[in-house]
C-alpha cells in the first residue's frame, strides 16, 4: 500500500460533484457483486409516489465512500504530524464504506422483512436446528469474505477481508470510528439524506455537508464528533431524516404497496416450480457459492412476480395483490391514525391499537363485502419512528453517555470532551429523543373487478373511526 | 410472534445465567449487556451483535430488546425452555460470571472486565499483552484484575481456539 492514496479516477456525481476513486477501489467497483447494486434501488417502491426516487444502491455506495474519505481527511487535519491516520487505514475505511450495502436483497428492506417473516420465526435458543436467515449486514460480510472475485482482488492488494468486516461490525478497535459508519449522523446518512432530497424533490436533507465535515475531530475517547457550532445543522439533518421517513418511506402508497410486495414475495418462497426463490440461510449461501447472486436483483424479482401473475389466473386474492405491486394500483388507506407519545410507551401503544383493529376486521369485511384477506393493518415494521437512533430520557431511564454509541456527538473548540446530541441541554433532540411518532393504518386492497372510490372509502372510514377510538387523521 | 420469542429467549437466557432482568441504572444495564455478550461467547447465540464502545462490547439491538421487555412485562410462558445445548453452554459459564472474592469492585465491573478482555482477544484479535495494555489505557480501574479475568475465562474455555 502506498504512503498516500492517489485518485486516478474521478466519477461525476450530482451530490458530491466528483467522487475520487483509487485504482484498488476501481477494481473492487468492477466486481460483479458491486455492479449488481446498480440494479437494486435504494428507495425500493418509493418511485411509485415520487417518480424520480429511483437512484440505486451503487451510486449511494460511491457517495458513502466519498463522504467517509472526507471525514477521515478532516480528522487527519486536526491530528499532529506523526500521528496521522495512514493511507492503508484510510483505504480500509473507504472500502468498508463502498461495500457497506453489498448484501442488500432486491427491494432491500421489503424483501429482508419478508425473509425474516418467512424463514426467521422462532429463536435458535428455543428450537433445535433453527438457523436464522441472513440479514443484509451478515450477508454483506459473507460476500466480502467469500465472493471469489472480490476476495481475490483484495488479496492481490494484501488486504484481509476480515479487516473490512471488522470495521463494519464495530470490532476494529484501532480507531473508535464505528460511529462514522453507524450512527445518527454517519457517512451513510449524510449521503442518503442529500441524495434522496435531490432525487425526490423534497427539501429535507439540503444541508451543507462540507460545512459539517470540515469541523469533524476526535474527542478524548477517540470518537468522531462534529464542531459544536454545527449543532443546528445536525438537528436539521436529524429532523430531515424524520420528515424524509414520514413523508416518503411511510407514504401511504409506498408503505401499503410494500406490505403487499412482502406478501407476494412470500408466495415465491412457497412455490415448488421454477420461479421459487430460496432465501433461507443455506439457500442464499448456495446462491453466492454458485455465482448466481449477481443476477439476483430488482429486475429478476419483478420478472418472477410477472410470471407468478401469469400462472395464477384463478387466485383472485393473489392477483389483486400483484396488481397493486406490478401495475401501481395501490391499496386504499381506509383509515389512518397518528400520535406522538413518550418513547417508553410507544411500542406497547401501537401494538394495542393494532390488536384492537385486527379484532374488528372480520366484521368490516363482512359488512362491506370485501374478502377478509384483502384487509391489513399496517404498523411500521421497525416500530414507532424515533427522532434519533440513540435513546434519551429523564423518566427513570436516562441512558448514560456510555450507552449512546449511535448518537451524533459535538465538541466545543478547544475542548477534549464531546457530548452526545441526545443528551445536550441546548439541543431540541434532548426532548424529541424522549418521544416516538406512532402510526397505524387500515388498508384495503381493491378486489379484482371492483373499484374502491372516494365515497366507498369514506363510508368504510367512518365505520372504522366509529368502532375504534384512536387519534384518526 | 418472532419478536415475542426473541424476548422470551432473552429472559430465559438471563435466568440460566442467574442474572437479574433489572435495567434501572446504568450499572444494571452494563451487567445485562456484558452477561449476554459472555453467554453468546459461550456458544449460546441469540443473534445480538456487539461492537466496541466506552464500556467494552455493547449491542444497541439488545438495548432495544430490554426496553421492549420492560414495556411488555409479560410472564414467561409455561413449558418453554432453552434448548439443551444452550442450557449446557450457559451453565458452563454461569459460575465465571459471579464476582470472585478477590475482585473488590461491583458485579457489573467484573462482567465489564471479562467481556472487554474477551472481546479484545477474540473479536479484535489482540494478544494478551496488547489487550492488557488497552484495558490499562481505557479502563484503568480494572487494570489490576486482567490476569484474574484471563484465568477465569480460561477456566471455562472461553479463550480456547475456535471459541
Amino acid at each position: 500500500m502506498p504512503d498516500t492514496l492517489t485518485f486516478p479516477t474521478w466519477v461525476r456525481d450530482p451530490v458530491h460533484g466528483a467522487i475520487r476513486v483509487t485504482d484498488l477501489e476501481r477494481s473492487i467497483i468492477d466486481c460483479a457483486v458491486v455492479q449488481r447494486l446498480r440494479r437494486v434501488k435504494q428507495l425500493g417502491l418509493a418511485c411509485l409516489a415520487f417518480p424520480s426516487a429511483d437512484y440505486s444502491r451503487f451510486e449511494h455506495s460511491l457517495g458513502v465512500m466519498e463522504v467517509t474519505g472526507r471525514l477521515i481527511q478532516s480528522v487527519n487535519r486536526s491530528r499532529a504530524a506523526g500521528n496521522k491516520i495512514q493511507a492503508n487505514d484510510i483505504q480500509l475505511y473507504r472500502l468498508a464504506a463502498l461495500l457497506h450495502d453489498v448484501g442488500h436483497y432486491p427491494f432491500s428492506h421489503a424483501m429482508e422483512d419478508a425473509i425474516g417473516d418467512y424463514y426467521g420465526t422462532g429463536s435458535p435458543a428455543l428450537v433445535s436446528g433453527h438457523t436464522k436467515p441472513l440479514d443484509h449486514e451478515a450477508l454483506g460480510w459473507h460476500l466480502i469474505a467469500h465472493d471469489d472475485e472480490l476476495s481475490a482482488k483484495l488479496a492481490a492488494s494484501k488486504i484481509d477481508p476480515k479487516d473490512i468486516i471488522g470495521i463494519l461490525e464495530g470490532k476494529d478497535i484501532k480507531w473508535q470510528y464505528h460511529n462514522m459508519v453507524s450512527s445518527d449522523l454517519d457517512a451513510d446518512r449524510l449521503d442518503y439524506l442529500a441524495r434522496t432530497s435531490r432525487h425526490t424533490g423534497m427539501p429535507y436533507g439540503k444541508t451543507d455537508i462540507d460545512y459539517l465535515i470540515q469541523g469533524v475531530r476526535e474527542d478524548d475517547q477517540g470518537r468522531v464528533c462534529f464542531d459544536e457550532k454545527a449543532l443546528r445543522s445536525i438537528e436539521h439533518l436529524l429532523l430531515a431524516r424524520f420528515f424524509d421517513f414520514e413523508t416518503m418511506v411511510r407514504h401511504r402508497v409506498v408503505a401499503g404497496t410494500e406490505c403487499l410486495l412482502k406478501d407476494v414475495i412470500k408466495e415465491l418462497f412457497r412455490r415448488n416450480d421454477d420461479i421459487k426463490i430460496d432465501c433461507s440461510h443455506d439457500g442464499v449461501v448456495e446462491m453466492i457459492r454458485s455465482k448466481k447472486w449477481p443476477r439476483f436483483d430488482d429486475l429478476a424479482l419483478m420478472e418472477r412476480l410477472r410470471l407468478l401473475e401469469e400462472r395464477s389466473p384463478a387466485d383472485e386474492i393473489l392477483r389483486a395483490k400483484l396488481r397493486c405491486v406490478l401495475h401501481r394500483a395501490p391499496p386504499k388507506a381506509a383509515a389512518e391514525a397518528e400520535w406522538l407519545t413518550p418513547d417508553r410507551a410507544a411500542t406497547e401503544e401501537v401494538s394495542r391499537a393494532k390488536k384492537e383493529l385486527e379484532s374488528r376486521v372480520d366484521g368490516w369485511a363482512t359488512k362491506f363485502g370485501i374478502d377478509r384477506r384483502l384487509w391489513f393493518i399496517w404498523t411500521p415494521t421497525k416500530g414507532p419512528t424515533r427522532f434519533t437512533k440513540a435513546r434519551a430520557g429523564k423518566d427513570g431511564f436516562a441512558l448514560d453517555d456510555a450507552e449512546t454509541p449511535e448518537s451524533a456527538r459535538v465538541m466545543a473548540v478547544g475542548s477534549k470532551n464531546s457530548k452526545a446530541v441526545v443528551g445536550h441541554k441546548r439541543s431540541i433532540m434532548n426532548i424529541l429523543a424522549q418521544h416516538s411518532f406512532c402510526a397505524v393504518r387500515v388498508f384495503v386492497v381493491p378486489p379484482i373487478g371492483e373499484v374502491i372510490d372516494k365515497d366507498r372509502k369514506q363510508v368504510i372510514r367512518k365505520q372504522i373511526e366509529a368502532d375504534v377510538a384512536l387519534n384518526w387523521k | 410472534m418472532a419478536e415475542n420469542q426473541k424476548l422470551v429467549a432473552l429472559r430465559l437466557f438471563l435466568k440460566a445465567l442467574d442474572q437479574p432482568e433489572v435495567i434501572e441504572t446504568v450499572e444494571n444495564r452494563k451487567q445485562l449487556q456484558k452477561a449476554v455478550y459472555l453467554g453468546q461467547a459461550a456458544g449460546a447465540d441469540l443473534g445480538y451483535r456487539f461492537s466496541w464502545y466506552v464500556m467494552g462490547p455493547y449491542s444497541s439491538q439488545l438495548t432495544e430488546d430490554y426496553y421492549a421487555f420492560e414495556q411488555t412485562a409479560t410472564a414467561l410462558p409455561e413449558g418453554v425452555e432453552l434448548i439443551p445445548t444452550y442450557a449446557e453452554r450457559l451453565a458452563k459459564v454461569r459460575a465465571a460470571l459471579r464476582k470472585p472474592p478477590t475482585f473488590t469492585r461491583i458485579d457489573a465491573d467484573w462482567l465489564e472486565l471479562l467481556a472487554s478482555y474477551h472481546f479484545l482477544r477474540k473479536a479484535s484479535g489482540l494478544d494478551h499483552v496488547s489487550a492488557k495494555q488497552r484495558i490499562s489505557e481505557q479502563k484503568n480501574h480494572l487494570s489490576d484484575y486482567v490476569e484474574l479475568a484471563k484465568e477465569t475465562l480460561n477456566s471455562c474455555d472461553l479463550l480456547a481456539v475456535g471459541n
